[in-house]
């Protein structure tokens, strides 16, 4: 309880001095406001993205001191990012540049997650290799960049479906998921699918109407189907009914 | 001068109701102690035929079921249930005594897209009504369990609980068709086209179950180029690939193979398999054309749907669907390379290899 209570206190002091826009959403218990530090060299793309952030109701800290790192970004102190910084930031979001393939990747250490966004998917497998928690594309909306920032503030990893085929191992070979039906179900399910009644079907087998009804609702179950018609079209798109 | 005190048109409505009233009725039916009740409309009063919603009788053992029907004397008589046909969620009920029973008036005007109409039912506190208007016409579509529907009737507004198994009623009371609560979302109406056929099936003690192909199929998304030869065109750019083709069965006399892509039975178009069941619906013993591509290429075959598989068949064709067929029709469609390969891989090679995505 307490911590929520000073999250409140800091939303209402960052609103205080303007820097965010509070969403509605941000004012329900459950959505803690986030926080991220920009690590991003053009002061122009910082804004926006800043910008379009604060939109979104995440506070933006603006890094004091070095806010366009010219040299190489390794750490987070290269970056200029202090140690007060990072203790209040929940996600570090880095930007890999639009392209040019030289630009070093900073190695993250501590406790802070770093996300980044890249044009492709040959940096996002860099970045995962030196670290890094999440990767995006650089063109996502800011509304798919917020929910990845807080995915990550919570301990996730997201990896743009862009970038899927090359961070992610190779497609598994498909696996039919048959629906599993037992000898007697299936018995009971081509008697259905002739329109025969519960009744019916416990004559045709042998079986006590009880026993019939229980599998015929066992069927309705299996196929998520409403109707006896029902099941016999979806276990016909399953494959295990001829037409 | 008409007085403007007299809320002449006020009453449409209620005008309408009283006209349809006599054809309205209440079911009830009695399930492990608690009981069930529905609308229900007169059809045929002469035959005391009513028609209702198919889910007064869910889970219902149908031949020994004690329904009661009140008119709008209130007084019960004994009904029977003639039949039902859950794709359509309708079913035939029959009472003997007719008395004070009438046929209700069916419309001869098609509706319009706003054209003002309403639910009507009668429950176990009088009659009912609600109001709503046609936000959208439709073409023939197919319920989820197979039932072929001949248009689309969109009303605006939830149908309101008591009112399925009752009429769509316009502001003359004159009947459009019969509201049924699970097909769609929301309620849906049934066109007096439908339900008339339908009803007429099961007062014949016809058989609205599928005529049985004996192929095992699946659905495929076809190229504008595969289906471009077909007449009428396709509105659905789908048909259903042939995986199993059962031996003796009406597809194997009928000249179907593994690999073929039916798209049509006689003019019911059949992108997938609930319009399939409902092009075969009702025709075991009747012959129909199919329509189909083989090498790219649009042929027809007369097919006579049978009863029903052989048992035990379908355990065969389920593990061949799963397999993706035997290895003879594996070579038969040119992709025993990649037979054992996993379905997707399977079925992907078929396609291509018919020249169908």
């Amino acid at each position: 309880m307490q911590a929520y209570d000073e999250r409140r206190l800091e939303i209402a002091r960052r609103s205080a001095k303007g820097r965010i826009e509070l969403a509605p959403s941000l004012s329900d218990l459950h959505v803690p406001a986030r926080s991220i530090a920009l690590v991003v060299r053009d002061p122009l793309a910082r804004r926006g993205l800043a910008s379009a952030l604060r939109l979104e109701g995440i506070a933006v800290e603006e890094v004091t001191g070095n806010q366009a790192p010219s040299g190489p970004v390794r750490t987070a102190g290269d970056a200029g990012l202090g140690a007060e910084v990072l203790a209040e930031v929940d996600v570090i979001l880095w930007d890999d540049g639009a392209g040019a393939g030289d630009v070093e990747v900073p190695r993250p250490q501590g406790a802070t997650p770093w996300i980044g966004l890249v044009a492709d998917g040959a940096r996002a497998k860099t970045l995962f290799a030196r670290g890094f928690r999440g990767a995006v594309r650089r063109d996502a909306d800011p509304g798919q960049l917020a929910s990845a920032l807080e995915a990550v503030a919570r301990g996730l990893v997201v990896i743009d479906p862009a970038f899927g085929a090359a961070v992610l191992p190779g497609p598994e070979p498909v696996r039919d998921e048959t629906l599993h039906l037992s000898p007697r179900e299936t018995e009971v399910l081509e008697l259905l699918a002739e329109g025969l009644s519960n009744k019916e079907i416990a004559l045709e087998l042998g079986l006590s109407p009880h026993t019939a009804k229980f599998h015929v609702t066992a069927l309705l179950d299996k196929f998520g189907a409403e109707t006896r018609t029902e099941a016999v079209v979806r276990a016909a798109r399953a494959g295990l009914l001829t037409l | 001068m008409s007085d403007p005190t007299s809320n002449s048109q006020g009453h449409v409505l209620a005008d309408a109701l009283d006209r349809v009233a006599p054809a309205l009725v209440l079911l009830q039916v009695d399930l492990e102690g608690r009981p069930r009740l529905a609308t229900g409309l007169v059809w045929k009063a002469a035959d005391g035929l009513i028609a209702t919603t198919s889910r007064l009788f869910r889970d219902a053992e149908a031949r020994d079921l004690a329904i009661q029907v009140r008119g709008a004397d209130g007084k019960p008589r004994r009904g029977t249930l003639v039949g039902r046909d859950e794709a359509t969620e309708l079913a035939l009920v029959r009472v003997e005594d007719t008395a004070g029973l009438a046929d209700a008036e069916l419309a001869t005007q098609p509706l319009r897209v706003g054209t003002f109409v309403a639910p009507a039912a009668r429950t176990d506190l009088g009659l009912r009504v609600a109001l709503g208007l046609v936000k959208g016409l439709g073409p023939a579509w197919v319920t989820s369990g197979g039932g072929a529907v001949d248009q689309r009737i969109d009303v605006e507004g939830e149908l309101p609980p008591g009112f399925a198994g009752g009429p769509l009623i316009d502001f003359g009371g004159r009947v459009h068709g019969l509201n049924v609560r699970g097909l769609v979302q929301g309620g849906t109406t049934l066109p007096v086209s439908t339900v008339s056929r339908v009803v007429d099936a099961l007062a014949q003690g016809a058989t609205t179950a599928s005529g049985h192909l004996g192929v095992g199929i699946r659905e495929l998304e076809l190229p504008a180029h595969a289906v471009a030869g077909v007449t009428p065109p396709l509105t659905d750019p789908r048909g259903l690939l042939v995986t199993w083709v059962g031996q003796g069965s009406a597809a194997a006399q009928a000249g179907l193979q593994v690999g073929d892509v039916l798209i049509r039975i006689d003019d019911r178009d059949t992108p997938d398999h609930a319009h399939l069941i409902a092009a075969l619906s009702g025709k075991a013993g009747a012959p129909v054309s199919v329509l189909f591509l083989r090498h790219g290429r649009a042929e027809v075959v007369q097919a006579t749907p049978g009863a029903r598989t052989p048992r035990g068949d379908e355990a065969h064709a389920g593990a061949h669907h799963a397999r993706g067929a035997t290895r003879s029709s594996a070579r038969a469609c040119g992709t025993e390379a990649v037979w054992g390969r996993g379905p997707g891989a399977f079925w992907a090679q078929v396609a291509r290899h018919w020249g169908v995505r």
